[in-house]
């Protein structure tokens, strides 16, 4: 498989976000998968087995620390790096999100799309 | 459609809104030897044009639709509409319906009080979610607010429930006023820590806050005819109390519009 085809699951419940990676990931060649909570994220990341995760962390029901904590005593899922992408700005939920296993953590206002694909590249070639 | 957009734009930004409020305080100082605009009730009806802005904000595009920062949004926006008809209200209630005076301006009182609660509610929202506080705290906020909203029909409804309200009544308010304004500014304050991307809408609701607490204490100190112990005009007390309450709309429309389209990846929608 190519580092083209990989697969992301994105964990966003903010449709407009979602669009833009569609389009943005789409054009990179990247396939996408999307959950809305963190229920179904965790469904989605056992059932889709994705290269990547990109992870927000409000999330209406199960929220992103949740995700966070399910996925590394899954055996399966426990390598599959996550970056997080949240408007949540305090250190102390960055620190919280980083000892849950995050690879990455980002702020919405504070990057561009162009970093979180940067981003997502680099952990691609990391992995 | 996107020049007609970028033009309305222009309307809210802050030179715009700067220009608009000198205008009002020239119209109000100069028009007819300063007293025009006092004597027909048209610095309330200015208020008009402030409901007609909010109104447009309401129905702008916002850059997100995440639950939390749309239930926020949701909240203020409609209590923010409420704000800008409080003036219209004062109009009506003066010029058309020719209420008691204490009445109408007490009952403007407790219209800042109630927009006050509401950051509250709003912010109550986004902090129950993050804080995975139960619903009583919003039972809670939204119990004191229908209180409140009571509170604040009853007085125009029936004089007797203004008798039965004791002299210190208005000071209450006030009092309210004030410490519920600190509570909403340290709110608002942490708000913008907890979630930067209210931090430039912060920057605005925190000084429209402080006006709106500035209108009630020239609002209550009008009512008391506070203006004749400092040798100004009566009218002075009413322009002063309506500058300060208009510069507090014009601070949320330009905060507003910085929720409209914050920074980082909503700069791409």
């Amino acid at each position: 498989m190519t580092e083209q085809q990989k697969k992301i699951l994105i964990v966003e419940d903010d449709m407009h976000i979602v669009k833009i990676y569609e389009i943005i990931f789409a054009k990179e060649g990247y396939q996408t998968v999307f959950a809305v909570t963190g229920d179904e994220a965790i469904e989605k990341v056992v059932s889709e087995k994705p290269d990547i995760v990109i992870l927000d962390l409000m999330l209406p029901g199960k929220d992103g620390f949740f995700f966070l904590e399910e996925i590394k005593k899954i055996t399966s899922t426990i390598k599959i790096p996550v970056i997080v992408l949240s408007n949540l700005g305090q250190k102390i939920d960055i620190d919280r999100a980083i000892r849950l296993g995050a690879d990455e953590y980002m702020i919405k206002v504070n990057h561009s799309m162009k970093d979180v694909l940067g981003s997502v590249k680099n952990c691609l070639q990391a992995v | 459609m996107k020049t007609s957009t970028s033009f309305i734009e222009k309307i809210f930004s802050p030179y715009a809104l700067i220009a608009l409020n000198i205008v009002i305080v020239l119209i109000c100082e100069f028009l007819g030897g300063g007293t025009y605009m006092a004597e027909t009730g048209f610095v309330h009806a200015i208020a008009v044009v402030f409901v007609g802005l909010i109104i447009i904000r309401i129905f702008s595009d916002y850059a997100f639709s995440d639950y939390i920062l749309r239930g926020f949004l949701k909240i203020q926006l409609t209590f923010f509409l409420f704000l800008g008809f409080v003036h219209i209200y004062e109009y009506f209630a003066e010029h058309v319906f020719i209420m008691r005076e204490d009445v109408v301006q007490l009952t403007v009182m407790a219209s800042y009080f109630v927009w006050l609660i509401s950051i509250f509610l709003a912010l109550g929202f986004v902090f129950r979610i993050y804080y995975k506080k139960s619903p009583a705290v919003m039972a809670l906020l939204w119990a004191i607010f229908a209180l409140c909203i009571v509170g604040l029909i009853a007085p125009s409804v029936s004089d007797a429930v203004v008798a039965w309200f004791p002299l210190w009544f208005p000071k209450l308010i006030l009092t309210g006023i004030v410490v519920v304004g600190i509570l909403g500014i340290w709110a608002l304050k942490k708000l913008a820590v907890i979630m930067p991307v209210f931090r430039e809408y912060s920057y605005y609701a925190i000084p429209a806050t402080i006006f709106l607490v500035l209108a009630s204490f020239s609002e209550y100190y009008e009512s008391v005819g506070v203006s004749h112990l400092i040798g100004a005009s009566e009218f002075q007390g009413l322009y002063i109390s309506h500058y300060t309450i208009y510069i507090c709309l014009s601070l949320l429309l330009v905060g507003f519009g910085k929720l409209k389209k914050p920074k980082g990846i909503y700069e791409e929608m």
